[in-house]
Formats: structure tokens, C-alpha cells, sequence
């Protein structure tokens, strides 16, 4: 276990305090970078903001232990992110590089294979994701109120359902038509 | 795949199953393929609904931090570094002769030009007033279900609104069952520092500064705001000042008290 697991552990419990304090130590940095490659403040945020989510979901999973720098990883989620919007801008811009002396040593296939596995998830969090947009409202809030917590009767009776019964049957006919829609 | 496969997966999930049915499912999941692709696919959409309402917590608070971490004040800050080029479409730069015209001295003056018109941009450009800039709320979770359930979830999603009148009427009615919360105290605070209750917000901030909960750092930093809300300035630079260098706020303290 690397000492940065700390950051994981901030974002498994969605702990305000570590997570700025992943924003405090390498927000800077991927500004920096993203305005040497030709972006605004506002691209390094966004591609900051989607590298730290793919960290969140990755880390949602309890048996994940980080095992390399966060900073090493964030920068590979980042980095790539940006560089495939310029290429899929096709821009014809060269892509300047910042001397990363720090990462070089640390970017190692460690590194790379944990950034390619979480990238792979975050790609299906994303389908199913979009998949339960595509479904009614009250399926929607069928599914919200359930996993929110909310008792089965409580749920029913917010959905003006008759009874529990129809509660599970309305969700057994939403799931299905979530699956359908994930392909 | 009959439909009874599915609804037999579902109420596997749902908890509605035996034990022995549970097992019957199971023992399905490692001999038939198709079977346990369906399995797995319902597990990832359990496993996304269930962390659902983290995530929209914590996409608030990424949304917070990205306006506070990348503001045109910090492009301002940035060095300028040397750089190496990797053209991605190989473009063909010949050589050139020596003298003005090299290679290194036409980047860094576009460097330079570049700069200049960066700094003319963001002096003329219009600020936000300070305030604004500066109270950047992470928004609440709380996360017992119990009879203070409905109003702390009228208190969470209020607040994450920006309907902060709504938010401080729940937070009153849960401070009646957990008169004792100092969560609760301190976001009761920051809905009547947004509601221009000053003084209100800041005796709920004195107090939790001056006591032991995790919020007291954070209260510190609270009553400064309650001061530039006010726009006493001179308080608030004296509350900004008392907070130590290790404090997380730390950081902020001096940013705005370079900005007063």
C-alpha cells in the first residue's frame, strides 16, 4: 500500500477535507500542464474534475489499494484525457510537454495498468449511467427512493402505488427496461 | 433467458428471496454463462444506484473546489517554465540561421507577448465581489435515516439548491432532536450567513470556534466571512489573522488577506 492511499480512502468516504486536499496539493500542477498544452483554466478543471471521478469510483470499490502515487496517476488520467479532446478537436497545435522529471521515474506500468483499468470502469459507470437517464421519471425516482434507503411502504406511498407489491413489480419492469437499454 | 430468470436475479438483490433460493441462484452463477452475465450486469446497476447519492454529493463538491482551484488569479501565479515541442503532425520546421530570428527567441517572445496580453485581460476584466469569491459552501450529508429523517433530507437538498431559508427551517427542526449536533450548528450558520443574519451566523460561529468539534477550525474561518459579508474589513482581516499556519483554511486566510 502507498502512503498517498490516504486520498482513496478521502474519496471512499466522500470526506470533504481529503478531497480538497487533493485539489491543494495537485490542482496547480494540472493547470500548469493543461496551459502549456494550449487549454484554459476552465479545460485543466474539467479534465482535473473527470481524472479525481474516475479516482472516486475506483475507490467506491473496498478492496482497491493504491499501490503507486496519486499524483502519478492523476496526471496520466489528465493528461490523456486532454490530449485525446486535442486530437479529437484536430487541432493542429503541437502538443508542448513540461519537463515531468518528477513523473518519468513514476509513471511506471504500475501506474499506466491501474489508470487503464480504472478509465475502463469509469467508461461503464458512464453506459449504465446514461442508460437509467433514458428511463421514465418514475422509474427514476422508483429506483432513487430505494437506494436512498427509504422503506419499500414509504416508497410505495411517495409514488402514490397501492401497495408494496407494486412497488416491486413497477421496479422488476424498470430494471428490465434498464438492461434492454445497456445492450 | 426466461423473464423469470431475471425477475429471480432481482429479487435476489432485492432481498426477497430464502436462503435456499439465494444459494439456487448462486450455484446458477457458476455453471451458466448467460445466467451469471445477466447476474453481473444487475450487480453493476445495484452497485451504481447505490452510490449514487455519494456521488452527486461528492460532484458538488468537486464542482466547489473547481471554482476555487481554477481561477484566472491562479493561470496569474503560474511560472513560466521551460518547455520541450513534440509536434503531433510532425510539421517541418527548418533550421534557420543564428541571430534574432532563431528558433528559441521567436518562442519566447510569443511567450512573452502572450503573457503580456494574459495580464491586460485579467486586470481589466470584471471581478466578482470578494464575498462571492470566497464562501464556497461544501454542502451537507447527513446520513441517519431515522424519525429526523425527512428533515434532514429537506435540509440536504434545500441547501444544495441555494434555497437556504428552506434549509435553515429543517435545520431548526432537526437542531430540536440533536440540540447537541454541531453539523447542524454549523450549517443552521452558513444558511444565515447566506441570509445576510450576520449576527446570528457569527454567535453559531464563535461558539463552535471556541469549542472542541471538528468544526472549529472551519467556524474561525466562518466568522472572518461573516465580517466581509459585512464589509468590515478591519475585523475581518484581525479574525483572518488569527488563524494558525496549520489550519486548512490556512491557505485562504492569506489569499484573501492579500485581496483586503
Amino acid at each position: 500500500m502507498h502512503t498517498d492511499h490516504q486520498y482513496i480512502e478521502a474519496l471512499r468516504h466522500n470526506d470533504p477535507k481529503g478531497i480538497r486536499s487533493i485539489y491543494e496539493r495537485y490542482a496547480v500542477e494540472a493547470l500548469k500542464w493543461v496551459k502549456n498544452n494550449n487549454g484554459t483554466a476552465d479545460d485543466a478543471r474539467d479534465v482535473f474534475q473527470e481524472a479525481v471521478s474516475i479516482l472516486f469510483e475506483k475507490a467506491q470499490n473496498p478492496n482497491f489499494v493504491l499501490t503507486c502515487p496519486v499524483g502519478a496517476l492523476l496526471y496520466t488520467l489528465y493528461s490523456r484525457r486532454w490530449i485525446d479532446h486535442l486530437r479529437t478537436k484536430k487541432r493542429e497545435y503541437t502538443v508542448r510537454l513540461v519537463e515531468e522529471t518528477r513523473y518519468n521515474q513514476e509513471t511506471t506500468s504500475d501506474v499506466l495498468s491501474i489508470a487503464e483499468v480504472a478509465e475502463e470502469e469509469a467508461v461503464e459507470q458512464r453506459r449504465i449511467a446514461q442508460a437509467f437517464a433514458q428511463l421514465s421519471e418514475v422509474c427514476r425516482r422508483l429506483f432513487a427512493l430505494l437506494a436512498e434507503g427509504i422503506a419499500p411502504k414509504e416508497a410505495a406511498s411517495q409514488l402514490e402505488m397501492n401497495s408494496v407489491d407494486t412497488l416491486y413489480r413497477r421496479k422488476n419492469a424498470c430494471a428490465t427496461r434498464w438492461r434492454e437499454l445497456l445492450g | 433467458m426466461e423473464e423469470q430468470d431475471y425477475l429471480l436475479i432481482d429479487n435476489f438483490f432485492d432481498g426477497l428471496l430464502s436462503e435456499t433460493a439465494r444459494q439456487e441462484v448462486l450455484q446458477r452463477v457458476d455453471k451458466e454463462p448467460t445466467f451469471a452475465a445477466a447476474f453481473a450486469t444487475t450487480q453493476k446497476m445495484q452497485e451504481w444506484l447505490r452510490r449514487e447519492p455519494r456521488r452527486k454529493v461528492f460532484e458538488q463538491t468537486t464542482a466547489a473546489l473547481g471554482q476555487s482551484f481554477f481561477t484566472e488569479e491562479k493561470e496569474e501565479n503560474l511560472a513560466t517554465k521551460s518547455v520541450k515541442t513534440i509536434p503531433v503532425n510532425n510539421p517541418v520546421m527548418g533550421s534557420r540561421p543564428g541571430g534574432l530570428m532563431k528558433r528559441g527567441n521567436i518562442w519566447a517572445i510569443a511567450a512573452a507577448i502572450a503573457l503580456l496580453v494574459a495580464a491586460v485581460w485579467f486586470v481589466m476584466r470584471p471581478q466578482p465581489p470578494l464575498y462571492q469569491q470566497f464562501a464556497l459552501h461544501t454542502p451537507p450529508q447527513f446520513t441517519e435515516r431515522s424519525g429526523a429523517f425527512t428533515a434532514a433530507t429537506t435540509a440536504e437538498t434545500s441547501f444544495k439548491k441555494g434555497d437556504y431559508a428552506t434549509a435553515l427551517t429543517a435545520l431548526q427542526q432537526l437542531a430540536q432532536q440533536r440540540p447537541d449536533d454541531p453539523t447542524v450548528a454549523f450549517y443552521s450558520g452558513v444558511c444565515q450567513l447566506e441570509l445576510q443574519q450576520t449576527n446570528a451566523a457569527r454567535a453559531v460561529f464563535t461558539t463552535l470556534a471556541n469549542g472542541v468539534s471538528v468544526w472549529r477550525e472551519e467556524a474561525q474561518w466562518y466568522v472572518a466571512l461573516t465580517y466581509l459579508r459585512e464589509n468590515d474589513l478591519e475585523k475581518c482581516k484581525q479574525v483572518l489573522g488569527t488563524i494558525q499556519p496549520d489550519a486548512e483554511r490556512y491557505k485562504s486566510a492569506v489569499r484573501l488577506l492579500k485581496k483586503l
